[in-house]
Protein backbone atom coordinates (compact mmCIF):
# COMPACT_ATOMS: atom_id res chain seq x y z
CA UNK A 1 0.00 0.00 0.00
CA UNK A 2 0.99 3.94 -0.85
CA UNK A 3 2.16 5.52 2.06
CA UNK A 4 -0.22 7.60 3.98
CA UNK A 5 2.04 10.25 3.92
CA UNK A 6 2.01 9.93 0.08
CA UNK A 7 -1.99 9.92 -0.11
CA UNK A 8 -1.95 13.19 2.10
CA UNK A 9 0.49 14.58 -0.08
CA UNK A 10 -1.67 13.96 -3.52
CA UNK A 11 -4.96 14.77 -1.66
CA UNK A 12 -2.97 18.37 -0.80
CA UNK A 13 -2.24 18.90 -4.60
CA UNK A 14 -5.11 18.33 -5.80
CA UNK A 15 -6.88 20.18 -3.19
CA UNK A 16 -4.94 23.20 -4.47
CA UNK A 17 -5.94 22.82 -7.72
CA UNK A 18 -9.60 22.34 -6.84
CA UNK A 19 -9.50 25.56 -4.95
CA UNK A 20 -7.34 27.78 -7.55
CA UNK A 21 -10.07 26.48 -10.22
CA UNK A 22 -13.29 26.34 -7.90
CA UNK A 23 -12.38 29.42 -5.62
CA UNK A 24 -13.83 28.06 -2.96
CA UNK A 25 -12.99 28.93 0.94
CA UNK A 26 -11.40 26.42 3.85
CA UNK A 27 -8.19 25.17 2.53
CA UNK A 28 -6.54 25.48 5.18
CA UNK A 29 -8.92 24.06 7.49
CA UNK A 30 -8.41 20.92 4.71
CA UNK A 31 -4.54 21.30 5.22
CA UNK A 32 -5.00 20.74 9.03
CA UNK A 33 -7.55 17.96 9.20
CA UNK A 34 -6.44 15.65 6.12
CA UNK A 35 -3.81 13.63 7.78
CA UNK A 36 -6.06 12.62 10.70
CA UNK A 37 -8.81 11.92 8.18
CA UNK A 38 -6.41 9.47 5.81
CA UNK A 39 -5.40 7.67 8.91
CA UNK A 40 -8.95 7.03 9.69
CA UNK A 41 -9.87 5.65 6.12
CA UNK A 42 -6.88 4.00 5.47
CA UNK A 43 -5.51 2.43 8.35
CA UNK A 44 -8.45 2.81 11.19
CA UNK A 45 -11.68 2.54 10.22
CA UNK A 46 -13.98 -0.15 8.65
CA UNK A 47 -15.89 1.99 5.87
CA UNK A 48 -16.30 0.57 2.39
CA UNK A 49 -18.51 1.03 -0.64
CA UNK A 50 -19.38 -2.29 0.35
CA UNK A 51 -20.51 -2.28 3.83
CA UNK A 52 -22.14 0.98 4.00
CA UNK A 53 -25.25 0.07 3.34
CA UNK A 54 -25.45 -2.19 6.18
CA UNK A 55 -24.76 -0.83 9.90
CA UNK A 56 -22.36 -3.43 10.61
CA UNK A 57 -19.71 -1.32 10.57
CA UNK A 58 -17.87 1.70 11.75
CA UNK A 59 -19.64 5.60 11.62
CA UNK A 60 -17.69 8.88 10.64
CA UNK A 61 -18.95 12.15 10.68
CA UNK A 62 -17.12 15.44 9.79
CA UNK A 63 -18.43 17.57 12.59
CA UNK A 64 -16.69 20.47 11.03
CA UNK A 65 -18.21 20.11 7.87
CA UNK A 66 -16.32 22.77 5.98
CA UNK A 67 -12.81 20.54 5.41
CA UNK A 68 -15.40 18.59 3.14
CA UNK A 69 -13.42 18.58 -0.13
CA UNK A 70 -10.90 16.96 1.44
CA UNK A 71 -13.44 13.74 2.74
CA UNK A 72 -14.78 14.36 -0.99
CA UNK A 73 -10.70 13.48 -2.19
CA UNK A 74 -10.84 10.32 0.06
CA UNK A 75 -14.39 9.23 -1.06
CA UNK A 76 -13.48 9.22 -4.30
CA UNK A 77 -9.73 7.65 -3.55
CA UNK A 78 -11.57 4.86 -1.36
CA UNK A 79 -13.93 3.87 -4.64
CA UNK A 80 -17.50 5.61 -3.34
CA UNK A 81 -17.69 7.82 -6.02
CA UNK A 82 -16.03 8.13 -9.52
CA UNK A 83 -13.29 11.14 -10.54
CA UNK A 84 -16.65 12.90 -12.49
CA UNK A 85 -18.31 13.43 -9.88
CA UNK A 86 -15.50 15.05 -7.68
CA UNK A 87 -14.46 16.93 -10.87
CA UNK A 88 -17.94 18.80 -10.53
CA UNK A 89 -17.41 20.10 -7.02
CA UNK A 90 -17.96 23.60 -7.30
CA UNK A 91 -20.12 23.30 -10.58
CA UNK A 92 -23.45 24.03 -11.05
CA UNK A 93 -25.83 21.22 -10.36
CA UNK A 94 -23.23 19.48 -8.37
CA UNK A 95 -24.23 17.05 -5.35
CA UNK A 96 -20.70 18.18 -3.82
CA UNK A 97 -21.40 21.12 -1.44
CA UNK A 98 -18.85 23.23 0.31
CA UNK A 99 -20.40 21.26 3.51
CA UNK A 100 -21.19 17.32 2.66
CA UNK A 101 -24.91 15.98 3.29
CA UNK A 102 -26.14 12.97 3.80
CA UNK A 103 -27.23 11.12 -0.15
CA UNK A 104 -23.47 11.56 -1.48
CA UNK A 105 -22.13 8.32 -1.60
CA UNK A 106 -19.85 7.50 1.91
CA UNK A 107 -21.86 10.27 3.85
CA UNK A 108 -23.83 9.14 6.74
CA UNK A 109 -24.73 12.71 8.19
CA UNK A 110 -25.25 16.36 6.75
CA UNK A 111 -23.21 18.88 8.56
CA UNK A 112 -21.73 22.46 8.34
CA UNK A 113 -23.93 24.10 10.83
CA UNK A 114 -20.90 23.43 14.01
CA UNK A 115 -21.65 22.01 17.42
CA UNK A 116 -23.94 19.44 15.83
CA UNK A 117 -21.89 16.49 15.26
CA UNK A 118 -21.27 15.33 18.68
CA UNK A 119 -24.28 14.57 19.68
CA UNK A 120 -25.39 13.01 16.71
CA UNK A 121 -22.27 10.39 16.80
CA UNK A 122 -23.38 10.04 20.50
CA UNK A 123 -26.58 9.18 19.04
CA UNK A 124 -25.51 7.02 16.38
CA UNK A 125 -22.93 5.19 18.68
CA UNK A 126 -25.79 4.85 21.81
CA UNK A 127 -28.07 3.18 19.04
CA UNK A 128 -24.96 0.83 17.65
CA UNK A 129 -24.45 -0.35 21.39
CA UNK A 130 -28.35 -1.16 21.80
CA UNK A 131 -28.07 -3.16 18.58
CA UNK A 132 -24.72 -5.21 20.14
CA UNK A 133 -22.70 -4.10 16.69
CA UNK A 134 -19.08 -3.81 17.48
CA UNK A 135 -18.74 -0.30 14.93
CA UNK A 136 -17.01 2.43 16.24
CA UNK A 137 -18.66 5.96 15.57
CA UNK A 138 -15.37 8.67 14.79
CA UNK A 139 -16.45 12.30 14.51
CA UNK A 140 -14.22 14.91 13.78
CA UNK A 141 -14.77 18.28 15.62
CA UNK A 142 -13.11 21.35 15.05
CA UNK A 143 -11.46 23.63 18.33
CA UNK A 144 -13.42 26.43 17.67
CA UNK A 145 -16.82 24.08 17.62
CA UNK A 146 -15.72 23.06 21.26
CA UNK A 147 -17.30 26.18 21.97
CA UNK A 148 -20.55 25.43 21.02
CA UNK A 149 -22.68 24.50 24.25
CA UNK A 150 -24.59 21.82 22.30
CA UNK A 151 -20.79 20.35 21.73
CA UNK A 152 -20.77 20.07 25.82
CA UNK A 153 -24.16 18.55 25.81
CA UNK A 154 -23.38 15.90 23.56
CA UNK A 155 -20.00 15.42 25.37
CA UNK A 156 -22.09 15.06 28.71
CA UNK A 157 -24.59 12.77 27.41
CA UNK A 158 -21.60 10.39 26.20
CA UNK A 159 -19.99 10.26 28.78
CA UNK A 160 -22.88 9.18 31.20
CA UNK A 161 -24.17 6.59 29.00
CA UNK A 162 -20.61 5.31 28.76
CA UNK A 163 -20.02 5.63 24.67
CA UNK A 164 -16.81 3.46 24.75
CA UNK A 165 -17.23 2.80 20.99
CA UNK A 166 -17.34 6.98 20.41
CA UNK A 167 -13.91 8.63 19.54
CA UNK A 168 -14.06 12.28 19.04
CA UNK A 169 -10.81 13.96 17.47
CA UNK A 170 -10.78 17.86 17.34
CA UNK A 171 -8.37 19.04 15.45
CA UNK A 172 -6.44 21.50 17.28
CA UNK A 173 -5.34 23.80 14.92
CA UNK A 174 -5.21 26.48 17.24
CA UNK A 175 -6.87 29.14 14.89
CA UNK A 176 -11.10 29.96 14.51
CA UNK A 177 -12.77 32.11 11.22
CA UNK A 178 -11.53 35.31 13.28
CA UNK A 179 -8.94 34.72 15.92
CA UNK A 180 -6.94 31.85 17.74
CA UNK A 181 -8.84 29.47 19.51
CA UNK A 182 -6.72 30.07 22.64
CA UNK A 183 -7.87 33.48 23.14
CA UNK A 184 -11.60 32.65 22.76
CA UNK A 185 -11.10 28.98 24.99
CA UNK A 186 -8.04 27.59 25.19
CA UNK A 187 -7.95 23.92 24.51
CA UNK A 188 -7.39 23.13 28.36
CA UNK A 189 -10.58 23.94 29.07
CA UNK A 190 -11.63 22.26 26.26
CA UNK A 191 -10.08 18.99 27.51
CA UNK A 192 -11.40 19.54 31.17
CA UNK A 193 -14.79 19.72 30.45
CA UNK A 194 -14.62 16.56 28.72
CA UNK A 195 -12.48 14.62 31.46
CA UNK A 196 -14.83 15.96 34.09
CA UNK A 197 -17.90 14.71 31.69
CA UNK A 198 -16.51 11.01 32.04
CA UNK A 199 -13.86 11.51 28.39
CA UNK A 200 -10.50 9.63 28.64
CA UNK A 201 -8.62 11.28 26.47
CA UNK A 202 -5.10 11.68 24.65
CA UNK A 203 -2.97 13.85 22.71
CA UNK A 204 -1.32 13.69 19.49
CA UNK A 205 0.63 15.40 16.59
CA UNK A 206 -2.46 15.01 13.87
CA UNK A 207 0.57 14.92 11.22
CA UNK A 208 2.45 12.19 12.92
CA UNK A 209 0.53 9.13 11.51
CA UNK A 210 2.26 6.44 13.40
CA UNK A 211 1.43 8.26 16.35
CA UNK A 212 -2.20 8.62 15.53
CA UNK A 213 -2.21 5.04 14.66
CA UNK A 214 -0.80 3.80 18.44
CA UNK A 215 -3.45 5.70 19.81
CA UNK A 216 -6.54 5.13 17.62
CA UNK A 217 -5.51 1.12 18.27
CA UNK A 218 -5.66 1.36 21.79
CA UNK A 219 -9.86 2.77 21.56
CA UNK A 220 -11.18 3.03 24.23
CA UNK A 221 -8.24 4.59 25.93
CA UNK A 222 -10.37 3.80 29.30
CA UNK A 223 -12.82 0.79 29.51
CA UNK A 224 -16.60 2.11 29.67
CA UNK A 225 -15.11 6.02 28.78
CA UNK A 226 -15.59 7.73 25.21
CA UNK A 227 -11.98 8.56 23.64
CA UNK A 228 -11.44 12.14 22.76
CA UNK A 229 -8.04 12.43 20.67
CA UNK A 230 -6.78 16.14 20.92
CA UNK A 231 -5.07 16.00 17.73
CA UNK A 232 -2.50 18.88 17.99
CA UNK A 233 -2.41 20.49 13.96
CA UNK A 234 -1.25 23.44 11.66
CA UNK A 235 -4.01 25.17 9.77
CA UNK A 236 -2.69 25.00 6.06
CA UNK A 237 -0.24 22.56 6.85
CA UNK A 238 2.15 21.78 4.12
CA UNK A 239 2.60 25.15 2.50
CA UNK A 240 5.01 27.64 4.21
CA UNK A 241 2.80 30.65 3.09
CA UNK A 242 -0.48 29.06 4.30
CA UNK A 243 0.57 27.40 7.24
CA UNK A 244 -0.82 28.97 10.40
CA UNK A 245 -2.57 32.22 9.08
CA UNK A 246 -6.13 33.08 9.82
CA UNK A 247 -6.81 34.19 5.89
CA UNK A 248 -6.01 31.22 4.86
CA UNK A 249 -9.96 30.02 6.50
CA UNK A 250 -10.94 31.86 3.14
CA UNK A 251 -8.32 32.21 0.30
CA UNK A 252 -8.31 29.80 -2.32
CA UNK A 253 -4.60 29.90 -4.32
CA UNK A 254 -3.95 32.42 -7.52
CA UNK A 255 -2.43 30.99 -10.36
CA UNK A 256 0.76 31.90 -9.28
CA UNK A 257 0.22 30.42 -5.68
CA UNK A 258 -1.06 27.43 -7.63
CA UNK A 259 2.46 26.65 -9.27
CA UNK A 260 4.08 27.90 -6.49
CA UNK A 261 2.40 25.40 -4.01
CA UNK A 262 2.19 22.66 -6.18
CA UNK A 263 6.17 22.89 -6.39
CA UNK A 264 6.39 23.01 -2.43
CA UNK A 265 4.24 19.52 -2.35
CA UNK A 266 6.35 18.34 -4.92
CA UNK A 267 3.57 17.46 -6.87
CA UNK A 268 2.76 18.09 -10.78
CA UNK A 269 0.17 20.33 -12.45
CA UNK B 1 -54.15 14.14 25.91
CA UNK B 2 -50.42 13.30 27.59
CA UNK B 3 -52.30 10.34 29.32
CA UNK B 4 -53.58 8.79 25.63
CA UNK B 5 -50.24 9.88 24.27
CA UNK B 6 -48.32 8.10 27.00
CA UNK B 7 -50.66 4.48 26.99
CA UNK B 8 -50.31 4.44 23.17
CA UNK B 9 -46.40 5.19 23.03
CA UNK B 10 -45.92 2.09 26.23
CA UNK B 11 -47.60 -0.24 23.22
CA UNK B 12 -45.60 0.65 21.10
CA UNK B 13 -42.75 0.53 23.28
CA UNK B 14 -43.55 -3.42 22.92
CA UNK B 15 -41.34 -4.15 20.44
CA UNK B 16 -38.05 -3.36 21.24
CA UNK B 17 -37.45 -0.85 19.07
CA UNK B 18 -39.01 2.09 20.19
CA UNK B 19 -37.61 4.87 22.50
CA UNK B 20 -38.78 7.74 24.30
CA UNK B 21 -36.36 10.61 24.89
CA UNK B 22 -37.43 13.29 27.33
CA UNK B 23 -35.96 16.85 28.21
CA UNK B 24 -36.70 16.00 32.20
CA UNK B 25 -40.81 16.27 31.89
CA UNK B 26 -43.27 13.70 31.99
CA UNK B 27 -43.81 13.74 35.73
CA UNK B 28 -47.26 11.75 36.30
CA UNK B 29 -47.27 10.84 33.15
CA UNK B 30 -44.33 8.30 31.71
CA UNK B 31 -44.31 6.71 35.20
CA UNK B 32 -45.87 3.01 33.79
CA UNK B 33 -43.29 3.35 30.83
CA UNK B 34 -39.99 4.11 32.98
CA UNK B 35 -40.45 1.27 35.19
CA UNK B 36 -41.39 -1.26 32.14
CA UNK B 37 -39.01 0.10 29.67
CA UNK B 38 -35.51 0.72 31.60
CA UNK B 39 -33.18 0.71 28.26
CA UNK B 40 -36.16 2.47 25.98
CA UNK B 41 -36.74 5.51 28.10
CA UNK B 42 -34.16 7.97 28.85
CA UNK B 43 -34.20 11.46 30.81
CA UNK B 44 -31.70 13.51 28.92
CA UNK B 45 -31.92 16.32 31.09
CA UNK B 46 -31.79 20.08 30.36
CA UNK B 47 -30.33 19.25 26.68
CA UNK B 48 -32.52 19.48 24.28
CA UNK B 49 -30.26 20.35 21.62
CA UNK B 50 -28.32 17.48 22.28
CA UNK B 51 -31.68 15.35 22.53
CA UNK B 52 -32.32 16.02 19.25
CA UNK B 53 -29.22 15.19 17.72
CA UNK B 54 -28.94 12.42 19.92
CA UNK B 55 -32.78 11.20 18.13
CA UNK B 56 -31.42 12.19 14.70
CA UNK B 57 -28.34 9.49 15.34
CA UNK B 58 -30.56 6.61 16.79
CA UNK B 59 -33.19 7.53 13.95
CA UNK B 60 -30.33 7.33 11.13
CA UNK B 61 -29.71 3.71 12.06
CA UNK B 62 -32.96 2.16 12.60
CA UNK B 63 -34.49 3.11 15.93
CA UNK B 64 -38.22 4.31 16.39
CA UNK B 65 -37.50 7.43 18.61
CA UNK B 66 -40.15 9.87 20.01
CA UNK B 67 -38.80 12.89 21.64
CA UNK B 68 -41.24 14.49 23.91
CA UNK B 69 -41.57 18.07 26.39
CA UNK B 70 -42.93 21.02 26.72
CA UNK B 71 -43.25 23.00 23.18
CA UNK B 72 -40.68 25.99 23.54
CA UNK B 73 -38.06 23.86 24.48
CA UNK B 74 -38.18 21.48 21.75
CA UNK B 75 -39.06 23.85 18.68
CA UNK B 76 -37.72 27.15 19.58
CA UNK B 77 -34.27 26.10 22.07
CA UNK B 78 -33.03 23.57 19.08
CA UNK B 79 -34.39 24.97 16.31
CA UNK B 80 -31.58 24.24 13.87
CA UNK B 81 -31.25 20.85 15.03
CA UNK B 82 -34.82 20.08 14.01
CA UNK B 83 -34.10 21.89 10.68
CA UNK B 84 -30.49 20.35 9.79
CA UNK B 85 -30.35 17.09 11.86
CA UNK B 86 -33.72 15.33 11.78
CA UNK B 87 -36.01 17.32 8.77
CA UNK B 88 -33.14 18.29 6.24
CA UNK B 89 -31.90 14.54 6.95
CA UNK B 90 -35.69 13.23 6.58
CA UNK B 91 -35.57 11.23 9.63
CA UNK B 92 -38.12 9.40 11.39
CA UNK B 93 -37.97 11.25 14.66
CA UNK B 94 -41.31 11.41 15.77
CA UNK B 95 -41.14 14.76 18.43
CA UNK B 96 -44.02 15.13 21.21
CA UNK B 97 -44.46 19.25 22.80
CA UNK B 98 -46.94 19.86 25.05
CA UNK B 99 -48.29 23.13 25.90
CA UNK B 100 -50.33 24.50 22.64
CA UNK B 101 -51.27 28.61 22.48
CA UNK B 102 -52.35 29.05 26.64
CA UNK B 103 -52.22 25.77 27.97
CA UNK B 104 -49.59 27.02 30.31
CA UNK B 105 -51.30 30.14 30.44
CA UNK B 106 -50.57 31.67 33.99
CA UNK B 107 -46.42 29.85 33.09
CA UNK B 108 -45.96 33.58 31.29
CA UNK B 109 -45.03 34.39 27.83
CA UNK B 110 -41.80 31.86 27.60
CA UNK B 111 -44.63 28.91 27.86
CA UNK B 112 -46.99 30.27 25.56
CA UNK B 113 -47.17 28.29 22.01
CA UNK B 114 -48.78 30.83 19.61
CA UNK B 115 -46.62 30.19 16.88
CA UNK B 116 -45.76 26.91 16.61
CA UNK B 117 -46.95 25.47 13.20
CA UNK B 118 -46.54 28.78 11.76
CA UNK B 119 -42.54 28.29 11.62
CA UNK B 120 -42.74 25.21 11.81
CA UNK B 121 -44.59 25.06 7.59
CA UNK B 122 -41.00 25.45 6.17
CA UNK B 123 -39.52 22.82 7.40
CA UNK B 124 -39.13 20.25 4.54
CA UNK B 125 -40.54 16.64 5.35
CA UNK B 126 -42.07 17.59 8.96
CA UNK B 127 -45.73 16.07 9.72
CA UNK B 128 -47.84 18.56 12.18
CA UNK B 129 -49.91 16.76 13.91
CA UNK B 130 -52.79 19.21 15.71
CA UNK B 131 -55.10 16.42 17.52
CA UNK B 132 -57.93 18.56 18.84
CA UNK B 133 -58.96 15.90 21.81
CA UNK B 134 -57.62 12.81 23.72
CA UNK B 135 -59.11 10.10 21.21
CA UNK B 136 -57.76 11.85 17.88
CA UNK B 137 -54.13 11.49 19.60
CA UNK B 138 -54.47 7.65 20.52
CA UNK B 139 -55.86 7.28 16.41
CA UNK B 140 -53.15 9.50 15.44
CA UNK B 141 -50.37 7.56 17.56
CA UNK B 142 -51.72 4.15 15.79
CA UNK B 143 -51.01 5.20 12.44
CA UNK B 144 -47.62 8.00 12.91
CA UNK B 145 -45.69 4.14 12.07
CA UNK B 146 -46.90 4.39 8.61
CA UNK B 147 -44.99 7.45 8.22
CA UNK B 148 -41.05 7.65 7.16
CA UNK B 149 -40.05 11.15 7.58
CA UNK B 150 -40.69 13.37 11.25
CA UNK B 151 -43.13 14.34 12.51
CA UNK B 152 -44.42 17.01 15.29
CA UNK B 153 -47.09 16.55 17.15
CA UNK B 154 -48.70 19.52 19.52
CA UNK B 155 -50.81 18.32 22.56
CA UNK B 156 -52.64 20.65 24.83
CA UNK B 157 -51.53 20.35 28.58
CA UNK B 158 -54.51 18.31 30.45
CA UNK B 159 -58.51 17.99 31.10
CA UNK B 160 -59.29 18.15 27.37
CA UNK B 161 -62.96 16.85 26.67
CA UNK B 162 -63.61 14.62 24.05
CA UNK B 163 -65.01 16.28 21.20
CA UNK B 164 -66.90 14.18 18.86
CA UNK B 165 -67.57 10.62 17.40
CA UNK B 166 -66.43 10.52 14.28
CA UNK B 167 -62.65 9.41 15.02
CA UNK B 168 -62.54 6.03 13.15
CA UNK B 169 -62.79 7.96 10.05
CA UNK B 170 -59.34 10.25 11.22
CA UNK B 171 -56.94 9.65 8.63
CA UNK B 172 -53.11 12.11 9.07
CA UNK B 173 -53.27 14.25 6.04
CA UNK B 174 -56.97 14.87 5.70
CA UNK B 175 -58.72 17.23 7.20
CA UNK B 176 -62.12 15.17 9.54
CA UNK B 177 -65.24 16.57 9.09
CA UNK B 178 -67.21 16.67 12.34
CA UNK B 179 -70.39 18.14 11.34
CA UNK B 180 -72.17 18.82 7.52
CA UNK B 181 -74.09 22.00 6.98
CA UNK B 182 -74.77 24.53 3.92
CA UNK B 183 -74.04 28.05 5.31
CA UNK B 184 -71.04 28.33 6.95
CA UNK B 185 -67.69 26.44 7.13
CA UNK B 186 -65.52 26.45 9.70
CA UNK B 187 -62.06 25.05 9.55
CA UNK B 188 -60.25 24.76 12.96
CA UNK B 189 -57.02 22.71 14.30
CA UNK B 190 -56.22 21.68 18.27
CA UNK B 191 -58.52 21.55 20.53
CA UNK B 192 -59.95 25.43 20.03
CA UNK B 193 -62.57 22.74 17.95
CA UNK B 194 -64.59 22.57 21.27
CA UNK B 195 -65.34 26.12 20.77
CA UNK B 196 -66.16 26.08 17.21
CA UNK B 197 -68.84 23.54 18.39
CA UNK B 198 -70.58 25.67 20.91
CA UNK B 199 -70.69 27.82 18.38
CA UNK B 200 -72.30 26.10 15.65
CA UNK B 201 -74.45 25.28 18.08
CA UNK B 202 -75.44 28.48 19.09
CA UNK B 203 -75.90 29.54 15.27
CA UNK B 204 -77.72 25.89 13.95
CA UNK B 205 -80.61 27.51 16.39
CA UNK B 206 -80.78 30.24 14.43
CA UNK B 207 -81.47 28.71 11.76
CA UNK B 208 -77.91 28.26 10.38
CA UNK B 209 -76.33 25.16 9.09
CA UNK B 210 -72.45 24.43 9.69
CA UNK B 211 -69.87 22.28 8.58
CA UNK B 212 -67.10 21.85 10.49
CA UNK B 213 -63.97 20.48 8.89
CA UNK B 214 -61.14 19.54 11.73
CA UNK B 215 -57.54 19.96 10.58
CA UNK B 216 -55.71 17.47 12.78
CA UNK B 217 -53.24 17.69 10.34
CA UNK B 218 -51.74 21.24 9.63
CA UNK B 219 -49.04 19.50 7.77
CA UNK B 220 -49.37 18.10 4.76
CA UNK B 221 -52.17 20.72 4.49
CA UNK B 222 -55.17 18.96 3.17
CA UNK B 223 -56.44 21.65 0.19
CA UNK B 224 -58.92 19.41 -1.51
CA UNK B 225 -60.95 19.24 1.02
CA UNK B 226 -60.78 22.97 2.14
CA UNK B 227 -62.23 23.31 -1.79
CA UNK B 228 -64.70 20.76 -1.81
CA UNK B 229 -66.22 22.10 0.86
CA UNK B 230 -66.13 25.77 1.05
CA UNK B 231 -68.15 25.70 -2.20
CA UNK B 232 -71.66 27.35 -1.82
CA UNK B 233 -70.48 28.43 1.57
CA UNK B 234 -71.88 32.21 2.79
CA UNK B 235 -68.86 32.24 5.01
CA UNK B 236 -66.25 30.60 6.11
CA UNK B 237 -64.51 30.71 9.97
CA UNK B 238 -60.92 29.77 10.71
CA UNK B 239 -60.47 29.28 14.59
CA UNK B 240 -57.08 28.80 16.06
CA UNK B 241 -55.18 28.97 19.28
CA UNK B 242 -52.30 30.05 17.30
CA UNK B 243 -51.05 33.77 15.25
CA UNK B 244 -53.72 34.32 12.25
CA UNK B 245 -50.61 35.75 10.84
CA UNK B 246 -48.50 32.48 9.55
CA UNK B 247 -51.23 30.28 11.01
CA UNK B 248 -54.65 27.98 9.25
CA UNK B 249 -55.72 31.40 8.15
CA UNK B 250 -52.74 32.35 6.11
CA UNK B 251 -53.43 28.53 4.36
CA UNK B 252 -56.87 28.70 3.76
CA UNK B 253 -56.58 32.17 2.69
CA UNK B 254 -53.92 31.18 0.04
CA UNK B 255 -55.13 28.07 -1.15
CA UNK B 256 -58.29 29.98 -1.75
CA UNK B 257 -56.38 32.73 -3.45
CA UNK B 258 -54.66 30.56 -5.52
CA UNK B 259 -57.57 28.26 -6.50
CA UNK B 260 -59.61 31.83 -7.46
CA UNK B 261 -62.61 31.21 -4.56
CA UNK B 262 -63.09 34.79 -3.47
CA UNK B 263 -65.78 34.35 -0.49
CA UNK B 264 -65.88 36.04 2.76
CA UNK B 265 -63.03 34.47 5.51
CA UNK B 266 -64.00 35.38 9.33
CA UNK B 267 -60.43 34.65 11.16
CA UNK B 268 -60.46 34.28 15.24
CA UNK B 269 -57.01 33.40 16.45
CA UNK B 270 -54.09 35.27 18.13
CA UNK B 271 -53.52 39.00 17.15
CA UNK B 272 -51.22 40.05 19.85
CA UNK B 273 -47.58 38.09 20.03
CA UNK B 274 -46.37 39.55 22.91
CA UNK B 275 -48.76 38.93 26.37
CA UNK B 276 -47.82 40.63 29.12
CA UNK B 277 -50.53 39.78 31.74
CA UNK B 278 -50.79 36.46 32.85
CA UNK B 279 -54.29 34.37 33.96
CA UNK B 280 -56.23 31.58 32.99
CA UNK B 281 -56.19 30.17 29.28
CA UNK B 282 -59.86 31.82 28.70
CA UNK B 283 -59.10 34.88 30.16
CA UNK B 284 -55.75 35.00 28.10
CA UNK B 285 -57.32 34.24 24.76
CA UNK B 286 -60.48 36.93 25.11
CA UNK B 287 -57.42 39.54 26.14
CA UNK B 288 -55.11 38.31 22.97
CA UNK B 289 -57.08 36.98 20.58
CA UNK B 290 -61.14 35.88 21.20
CA UNK B 291 -63.56 35.71 23.37
CA UNK B 292 -66.89 33.62 23.25
CA UNK B 293 -69.66 35.89 22.68
CA UNK B 294 -67.53 37.88 20.15
CA UNK B 295 -67.12 34.68 17.75
CA UNK B 296 -70.51 34.03 17.90
CA UNK B 297 -71.64 37.97 17.63
CA UNK B 298 -69.36 38.53 14.71
CA UNK B 299 -70.15 35.93 12.51
CA UNK B 300 -74.12 36.31 12.64
CA UNK B 301 -73.27 40.66 12.06
CA UNK B 302 -71.61 39.38 8.85
CA UNK B 303 -74.85 36.80 8.13
CA UNK B 304 -77.37 39.37 8.72
CA UNK B 305 -75.59 41.88 6.49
Amino acid sequence: MQKLQEIANEIRVDLVKLHNRTRTSHIGSEFSAIDIMVELYYNVMNITPENFSSNDRDYFILSKGHAAPALYEILYRRGFFGREMLDKYGEDGSLLAEHPARGIPGIDVSTGSLGHGLSIASGIAYSLKLSKMKGKVYVLLSDGECQEGSTLEAANFAGRVNLDNLVAIIDNNGLQAYDRTSDIQPINSVIAKFVSSGWSYKIVDGHDFEQMGREFALVPFVTDKPSLLVANTIKGKGIREMENRIEWHYKSPNDTELHEFIKQLGGRI
Amino acid sequence: MRKSFAIELEKMMEDGNTFLLTGDVGFSVFERIRERFKKQYINMGLAEQNMLGVASGMALTGKNVFVYSIIPFIVFRPFEQLRNDICFQNVPVRLVGVGVGYSYSDAGFTHHVIEDYGILNGLPNLTILSPADPLEVSEQMRQIPKIKGPIYMRLSRSGEQILHTNHKNLKIGKALEISSGDDILFLTTGTILGKAIKVAELLEKDGYSVSILDYHTIKPFDEQTLLNSSANKRILVTFEEHLINTGLYSMVAQTLMTNQIYVRVLKFGITEPYTDLSGSRDYMLSKYGFSDEEIYKKIKKVLEE
